[in-house]
């Protein structure tokens, strides 16, 4: 029965989500903005056996940002993206573990520091161009990789840090209202023989609330750096990056300095690889060094890729199409006997993906919505 | 590409009233009969958009086979955008464009060019990192060949183009902009057009280059028989070594005629080939 | 005095000499131009003058400064600015966008000492009346330079879909937009026809005229250079092979053989 919900639900979703993208006009921008805040909010109290996948979707939707602002908008590229993400969510656990710092106030100083890092290490490296910057990203990673395998072992060992105060223990007043009301209705039925009908259901949320609570959380979050990138491209900074990324010699006779900007947009990137390692952090409940593999750079890259370079849409859509597709939808298609063909599968429809959409999901929407306007406006006769 | 959805919703425009007018499009056919020669091209009734702009609106003219073609206009009138249109680089939103009698409209660039269409684009674009010789040979890929039959046309390239030889081991970004010029005129050719399509072959040349390409344009037509469809601002020039002249105005053919009458047409004069020289 | 002073400027690049002993002078309120082949070394003059380049050897004093001891991104502080051969607009950007990216030194939505650089970093993120305000302004800045060049109306369209010649005027309202006072066009008039030519020679008069900004122009369309030039000097492999006023360059031999040709007809 949920599980059907969540198909329901999710296809209202994506339904949604077109109506608003091509009927996009001034009047109707008040309906959808509503109609899509109602969603979300529901969404988790509907798909609670996708809420992994979903929570996961959404911590991915901001490193994608992160680093779309890096790839898309400044045009630099980083295939050690990871590293800060690792950092970020270190710092958060070190800060919040063994310097007793309020947690949210961690994760924020987290994601300063790192950002502050990449500053600095973005100084030498960001002036190589091209591959070159690439493979030197990629050194990036693998030294920061060995620094946590190393050097943070003497600190927490196996490297595995347990947060204390994670999501779980922020709700946990709440989990235990809810249980302590379920017990009662549990104990009711006994005489009665009835239970209030949404007894399984609630049920179901109960032992759902970290995740519930957890999906809110990055949401917030994912919407405040929305808000933060948003604000920043249309101004100076977006600006002079877009600058970089289409002619550096322009730009620069323009007054833009290359260098400084070149550094912020690392540094940016990097505090929102940051910020989202610091959620992961929170959410998860410990951090250890498996969840931030070379490969979760990559993943972020396709993301983009797929959603679409450069823009703030295309990190959301292709982060939540990846990770549902492959965390869930797949599996969920896949009959038994097969699953372990679903990494092949994924792989396929990455490359599907970018056959049929090359520049992405986002500029492909947008050219069938520009179709569908010149077909409204009645001239094209063929 | 910050904010795709900043881009200008022109609602201005009202799509469905679209002129024709319809003198020019006998004007073209009339051309045609004037002749009797075979219409190597004929474009009928071309509209073609940019995103919500559009570029060209019922775009009508004919390529006599063996002729030079100018296509004359201001800036935006939709001169490239019709040799974009052709080569099918653009998509044709109505119309048709018939090559030897055989629609053509909206086939890929790839089976347009092996057919025997040949666009030189706008500013060269030849492979800077390649030598002279390399980028003549990928002229040729487009069509099947011996390696005996790709020599004979490098060396029919290299009388055209002496300089071309002179240099033929040199990457192509160490040429001078002329050289750069002549090399993707040469690279065009390698493929055996029956039409080229040449988008101002000489933007940014000096004067005496200009001259030059002129001279050999005019050369290529009358050695090879090569159809060609010329997109120029410097209309006098264009127009003197042209057969036929077809001016755009905003994405609309408003004058057609035969070059000597359009040198010689006082208002034409007036507005496109001012003072010159 | 001379705004532009340039004295026995060489550049080298490996074996080849693109720059060979050139001295160039422009008076301030001037107009001049800089002909001569495909390859002469005119526009690497425009890199080095601008500081894309370090010169091999010479002077370059502007408005009383030493150049050499200026950024790239410095310069345009100093009041210079330029257009580019092939054009170096940001394709992927709207018209409005680049005129507001060439405002870049300009906007200051919090204009402070020593931290005002990032509390407008802050007013940016958050959007705050003060950004608000600059953006505003920065864009009537631009809209009037549109207006300026009769280009009005194409503000909010992908540069990367505007013909040719439309894109030369963009760039060069690119340029007019910081301000300068010095003005260096690098083949203003590729892609225009005969007619709007003319329009832009009375366009570059009206810039200096009204404007008061020097103007430095490379261009093969000799109608533009013969029409607006007060100077000519003339580059050819890297050497100048004259200069002075446009009927004497005309007429120059020299000249004619390196790079007009004899006039047909």
């Amino acid at each position: 029965m949920s599980a059907i919900l969540v198909w329901i639900w999710l296809i209202i979703g994506v339904v949604l989500f077109l109506m608003a993208f091509i009927k996009d006009t001034p009047s109707t921008k008040k309906t959808y903005k509503l109609l899509a805040f109602l969603f979300v909010i529901t969404l988790p109290f509907t798909a609670t056996s996708w809420l992994s996948a979903l929570n996961s979707a959404l911590l991915y939707s901001i490193l994608a940002m992160g680093l779309n602002l890096l790839l898309g908008n400044a045009g630099q590229i980083s295939l050690g993206h990871a590293a800060f993400y690792a950092l970020g969510a270190y710092a958060t656990a070190i800060l919040s573990v063994k310097a007793g710092v309020p947690i949210l106030i961690s994760i924020i100083l987290g994601g300063i520091s790192v950002s502050i890092l990449a500053f600095i290490i973005g100084t030498p490296i960001l002036r190589l161009k091209g591959h070159f910057l690439g493979i030197a990203t990629l050194g990036l990673h693998i030294v920061v990789e060995n620094i946590i395998k190393n050097e943070l072992k003497h600190m927490f060992p196996g490297a595995t840090v347990p947060i204390k105060y994670t999501v779980t223990s922020m709700v946990d007043s709440i989990n235990y209202a809810l249980r302590e009301k379920l017990a009662y209705w549990d104990y009711v039925s006994l005489t009665s023989g009835t239970k209030p009908f949404i007894f399984n259901y609630l049920q179901d949320i109960a032992s759902n609330i970290p995740a519930i609570a957890g999906f809110f959380i990055t949401l917030l979050v994912l919407y405040l750096i929305v808000l933060m990138v948003r604000n920043l491209l249309k101004t100076k900074v977006g600006r002079a990056l877009g600058g970089i990324r289409d002619s550096e010699v322009a730009a620069r006779t323009l007054g833009v300095n290359i260098a400084l900007y070149k550094n912020i947009a690392f540094g940016l990137s990097a505090f929102i690889a940051g910020i989202a390692g610091g959620i992961f952090a929170i959410t998860i409940g410990t951090v250890d060094e498996a969840s931030f593999m070379l490969t979760v750079s990559l993943y972020v890259l396709a993301m983009i890729v797929i959603g679409g370079v450069g823009t703030i849409q295309g990190s959301i859509i292709g982060a939540t199409l990846y990770q549902l597709l492959d965390m869930k939808i797949i599996k969920t298609i896949l009959p038994q006997k097969y699953q372990a063909l679903a990494l092949a599968i994924m792989g396929i429809a990455v490359i599907l993906m970018i056959i049929f959409a090359p520049k992405g999901i986002v500029y492909m929407l947008y050219q069938f919505k520009l179709k569908i306007m010149q077909k409204k406006s009645g001239f094209v006769k063929k | 590409m910050a904010d795709l959805n900043n881009v200008a919703i022109d609602e201005k425009i009202d799509w469905s009233k679209i002129e024709v007018k319809p003198e020019l499009i006998s004007r073209a056919k009339k051309l045609e009969g004037v002749n009797e020669q075979k219409l190597a091209l004929k474009i009928s009734n071309i509209d073609a958009f940019y995103g919500k702009i559009q570029a060209l609106r019922r775009v009508s003219f004919g390529v006599p086979e063996g002729s030079i073609v100018s296509l004359l206009g201001a800036n935006g009138a939709g001169k490239t955008t019709t040799l974009r249109v052709i080569s099918g680089l653009v998509h044709a939103a109505a119309g048709k464009i018939e090559f030897f009698d055989e629609d053509i409209t909206n086939l890929s660039p790839e089976k347009i060019t092996r057919k025997g269409i040949i666009q030189v684009p706008e500013g060269r674009q030849v492979f800077p990192e390649l030598t002279v010789e390399e980028n003549l040979k990928i002229g040729s890929y487009s069509i099947k060949q011996s390696n005996a039959e790709r020599s004979k046309s490098l060396d029919m390239i290299y009388t055209f183009f002496p300089k071309l030889k002179q240099r033929r081991a040199q990457v192509a970004a160490t040429l001078s902009g002329g050289e750069q010029q002549m090399l993707a005129i040469g690279r065009g050719l390698m493929g055996k057009p029956r039409v080229l399509l040449l988008d101002e072959p000489s933007l940014g040349l000096a004067p005496i280059i200009v001259k030059e390409i002129f001279e050999i344009i005019k050369m290529l037509n009358r050695e090879t028989g090569t159809t060609i469809l010329l997109v120029e601002q410097n209309a006098t020039k264009a127009l003197k070594i042209s057969h036929f002249g077809f001016v755009l105005e905003t994405g609309r053919v408003t004058i057609g005629d035969k070059a000597e009458v359009l040198l010689n047409n006082e208002d034409i004069k007036k507005a496109y080939l001012g003072g010159g020289h | 005095m001379a705004l532009l002073e340039v004295k026995e400027l060489v550049m080298q690049f490996g074996g080849l000499r693109a720059l060979d002993n050139v001295s160039i002078k422009i008076e301030e309120g001037s107009i001049v131009s800089l002909i001569g082949p495909n390859g002469a070394g005119k526009s690497t003059f425009f890199n080095v003058v601008t500081r894309i380049y370090e010169p091999t050897e010479g002077e370059l004093r502007f408005n009383g400064h030493d150049l050499l001891k200026y950024e790239p991104h410095e310069i345009v502080k100093l009041g210079m600015a330029r257009s580019f051969q092939n054009l170096e607009l940001f394709d992927n950007m709207t018209v409005l966008n680049n005129l507001l990216v060439a405002q870049h030194t300009k906007i200051k939505p919090v204009n402070l000492p020593v931290i005002g650089g990032f509390a407008s970093f802050f007013s940016d993120i958050l959007y705050l009346p003060s950004t608000k305000k600059v953006e505003k302004e920065a864009t009537q800045e631009a809209l009037k330079v549109l207006e300026i060049l009769g280009i009005r109306g194409i503000e909010n369209l992908f540069v990367s879909i505007l013909p040719y010649g439309t894109r030369k005027l963009v760039e060069l309202a690119r340029a007019l937009i910081t301000k300068p006072k010095f003005l260096m066009l690098d083949e203003p008039a590729a892609g225009l026809n005969n007619k709007e030519t003319k329009e832009l020679s009375l366009v570059l008069r009206k810039i200096r005229d009204e404007m008061g900004i020097t103007l430095l122009v490379v261009e093969h369309d000799m109608s533009l250079v013969m029409d607006i030039s007060e100077y000519i000097y003339v580059l050819s492999f890297g050497k100048q092979i004259a200069e002075g006023k446009p009927a004497e360059v005309q007429n120059n031999p020299a000249v004619i053989e390196a790079y007009l040709g004899t006039e047909e007809e």
